[in-house]
């Protein structure tokens, strides 16, 4: 029977075949897919097309866009383009999403998992501290964090996976806790797998779906968190975020709405890309429908 | 919120004017005054309402217009009379009588007389007050022979002394209310009773502070408003606003953001004021570490004032409101300024200097790594400015790291670690260089967590020597030469660049008038201000 189970497993949803095909079949997820293709190729090719300092002082401060087309897009109260400055913040905004989401994944599946396949003491003990966590609003504890270790892209990209790990944890927890007793993981354990190889290679391949689904939600909120943080002046000030530009500009908002505006746009398409495609994804990669 | 560098205490309170590119624009308009009316001013909520003992600009801005100095300043920054009404100094410079108003009344009816100078300048500004401390250090005696003369007797000449007796600098408390109770803790120290043309009458924390006028005021007739009603708007844009909606009629203290001065350039509707800060003598400052690597070297020093654009960074960053600073002095203060500008705009040299030092550029172009530490309270412009010296140093090879802490941190790295390469701040550098310059100077005034002391830790014997002289010379020609060789000693050894004379901005409606123009109009009573009909 223990035979029969364990090539009963089911396969981890990420190698299933077809995953590609039900993302695209899917209306959100392919909105969102065009999406960030384009915010990643903006970050990709805008280096070429608009390259040099963000932070040079290259034009007439305060140019609309198309007032010349040497600067496109305009330039802010100190007269930088606006175009590499949104390049810029592509691509720290995308850094600091992935970077940031990868901590809080990592933290919240070693929360999670320990919680979920321990159960008692363990969970009972990492499920307060998980609690605690979830009590404090979220952005007030990064604002603290950042404030308290000097504002880098270090302590920005630290502080967001430090408060986003909590919903990741107590998904993995919940997963766990329904596929540990499952016949597949009961008669590995028959077996004398050894726990560290059970959970790695037997319960966490099936709860890593939702997981993937969540994390990229957790990436686009790491990317407001992150404008949020420089628009309060508390970002990196060596580099060119598109939080840093609307908080630049804010005091100008009404002689000059687009030096926000802009990199606001840009956070915009960014996010919702990303809670397009992860909803699409949590379509696409959920067991039943898959089964089915 | 911003501009809080300029208001933490330390030992920079300003006598000295900035330059003005736009004349005052409250001159001489031969208008009747129209009494009555209520004026709404926006300011910055103080914490108290009293300045005997404490620098925070924005309780000036409030508490002027209750209590009083002896003298105000006019915009070449000499005394004007207020409750003083004549001073006269003996020739050995030791002894000055003031004169005081007869017929000065405190707002609950008891008479105003020597005594209160007395008390005021014994018992609080020379004991309570930052500055006062300074200023009245050679103060031996005061004698009060009848109840309106005041004889201040000194140890030592003190011309200083004139620079800081107005209602910001030295206000004058009633002794009846003050004397024998802890000064600090006074609860007279948020509901004031003073001599000035407006009474206190109610404070709604948070929200706004309601002034009625004093009809017992000493000057007959005045003042000609019925009232003054202080508005806390927090938000920058949001105070644009209410000035434009004609909800508020004036904004002191650079609340309006350099970059949205322009929506108030039409004289026919709005008035900006850049003289009323003259007083302070601001100023925009890079100070540097000497004691880091590198930084020691005073052709280095030279170097990055070199490769700084004064000028660029007054257009870029500060819209024009400002003027290029050439030394510790600013041009305002005409009695001492020093024209000469060794470090003026000069990249090529800047590269030069840094070659001679065996600062050479490595493979990559860069010659070294340094870091510039600001405070995130500090004013907008200063986050501004930050980005534009970083530039300005990568164009000769200097990578520039900057650090914007908050501002007890900020403090704390600078004044007591020691732990940065190069800081700015904006400091108030006083009318004279004795009260607002020396203090960043001077090898005794090295002191490991005391804010705005000498931070850069700069220790030159002989320049000690200069200062200690020129604040003791009672001869204004020879103070001057002594000032003079001062200025030529920093500006060589460049410790501190000085970057940006500062203008103070008072946004108003072009409603809002006012006689008498002054160089500490931020800290004026008001009592000469109209509200013109619609």
């Amino acid at each position: 029977m223990s035979g029969i189970a364990l090539t009963a497993a089911p396969p981890a949803a990420s190698d299933s075949p077809g995953l590609l095909r039900r993302l695209a079949g899917n209306r959100s997820a392919a909105l969102g897919g065009v999406l960030l293709a384009l915010v990643l190729g903006f970050a990709v090719v805008g280096p070429l097309l608009w390259p040099g300092d963000p932070w040079e002082m290259v034009a007439a401060p305060m140019l609309w866009p198309g007032e010349d087309m040497a600067n496109p897009l305009g330039t802010d109260v100190m007269g930088r383009d606006l175009a590499t400055g949104l390049v810029s913040g592509a691509r720290v905004s995308l850094l600091i999403g992935l970077v940031a989401t990868l901590i809080a994944a990592t933290i919240g599946t070693l929360f999670g998992a320990l919680g979920g396949f321990y159960g008692g003491r363990t969970d009972a003990v990492l499920m307060r501290v998980t609690e605690l966590f979830q009590t404090v609003p979220t952005f007030v504890l990064a604002v603290v964090l950042v404030a308290v270790f000097r504002p880098s892209v270090t302590t920005a990209v630290l502080a967001i996976g430090i408060v986003s790990w909590p919903a990741t944890a107590r998904l993995v927890r919940a997963q766990f806790l329904v596929l540990r007793d499952r016949e597949f993981v009961l008669a590995a354990e028959t077996l004398g797998m050894s726990t560290p190889r059970l959970i790695l290679t037997q319960i966490l391949p099936n709860a890593l779906p939702p997981v993937i689904a969540m994390s990229t939600l957790t990436i686009a909120h790491a990317i407001q968190t992150e404008a949020a943080l420089s628009f309060l002046g508390l970002g990196d000030p060596n580099v060119m975020s598109w939080g840093t530009i609307i908080g630049g500009g804010r005091e100008q908002l009404t002689e000059a709405w687009y030096v926000c505006g802009l990199p606001g746009i840009a956070i915009i398409v960014t996010v919702l890309a990303f809670n397009l495609l992860g909803e699409g994804l949590n379509d696409a990669l959920n067991p039943h429908l898959q089964r089915r | 919120m911003h501009r809080r560098d300029l208001m933490v205490g330390g030992l920079g309170l300003g006598l000295a004017a900035l330059p003005t590119f736009e004349p005052g624009t409250a001159l001489a308009q031969p208008v009747t005054p129209t009494r009555g009316g209520v004026a709404r001013i926006v300011v910055e909520e103080p914490p108290i309402l009293t300045s005997a003992f404490i620098t925070t600009m924005n309780i000036g801005m409030v508490s002027s217009k209750i209590l009083e100095g002896l003298v105000s300043y006019d915009l070449d920054l000499k005394p004007v009379p207020a409750l003083a009404e004549s001073w006269e100094t003996s020739a050995d410079g030791l002894r000055t009588t003031f004169r005081l108003r007869q017929n000065a009344k405190w707002h609950d009816g008891t008479p105003f007389t020597a005594a209160d100078v007395r008390f005021s300048l014994l018992e609080v500004w020379k004991k309570l007050h930052p500055f006062g401390r300074a200023v009245f250090a050679n103060v031996t005696e005061v004698e009060t022979p009848d109840p309106y003369t005041v004889t201040v007797v000194l140890s030592a000449p003190a011309l200083y002394l004139f620079n800081y007796i107005n209602t910001y600098g030295a206000q004058i408390l009633p002794r009846h209310i003050y004397e024998g109770t802890d000064i600090l803790k006074n609860p007279a120290n948020v509901a004031p009773i003073g001599t000035g043309p407006f009474r206190f009458k109610e404070w709604q924390r948070g929200s706004h502070l309601v002034l009625e006028r004093n009809p017992d005021y000493w000057q007959a007739g005045k003042p000609y408003l019925d009232g003054i009603i202080f508005r806390f708007i927090p938000d920058a844009v949001a105070r644009s606003v209410a000035l434009e909606a004609g909800e508020i009629d004036v904004t002191i203290g650079s609340l309006i953001p350099v970059t949205s001065l322009r929506r108030f350039s039409d004289r026919a509707k709005y008035t900006i004021n850049t003289d009323d800060g003259r007083f302070l003598a601001s100023i925009f400052l890079a100070q540097i570490n000497v004691r880091r690597p590198h930084l020691g070297d005073k052709r280095v020093r030279q170097a990055l004032s070199h490769a700084i654009d004064r000028a660029g960074l007054v257009r870029l960053v500060w819209q024009g409101y400002g003027k290029p600073a050439t030394g510790p002095i600013p041009s305002s203060v005409t009695q001492y300024y020093h024209r000469g500008n060794p470090q003026a705009y000069d990249p090529r040299r800047a590269e030069q200097l840094l070659d001679e030092a065996g600062l050479r550029r490595g493979a990559d172009g860069k010659r070294f790594r340094i870091n510039l530490v600001s405070g995130s309270g500090n004013s907008l412009e200063s986050g501004r400015a930050g980005e534009f010296i970083k530039q300005a140093f990568a164009r000769i090879g200097v990578d520039l790291e900057l650090i914007i802490e908050d501002s007890a941190a900020y403090l704390r790295r600078v004044y007591t670690d020691g732990d940065y390469d190069i800081m700015t701040s904006s400091l108030h550098k006083l009318p004279d260089p004795t009260l607002g310059v020396q203090r960043l100077y001077w090898t005794r005034n090295i002191v490991r967590g005391a804010p705005w002391t000498n931070g850069s830790g700069y220790s030159n014997p002989e320049l000690d020597r200069i200062m200690e002289a020129a604040a003791a010379e009672g001869d204004l020609a020879k103070r001057r030469d002594l000032v003079n060789r001062w200025q030529e000693i920093v500006q060589e050894d460049a410790p501190i660049l000085d970057l940006v004379e500062l203008t103070w901005t008072t946004v108003s409606t072009a409603r809002f008038r006012k006689e008498r123009v002054q160089g500490d109009g931020m800290f004026a009573g008001l009592e000469d201000a109209w509200l013109a009909p619609r």
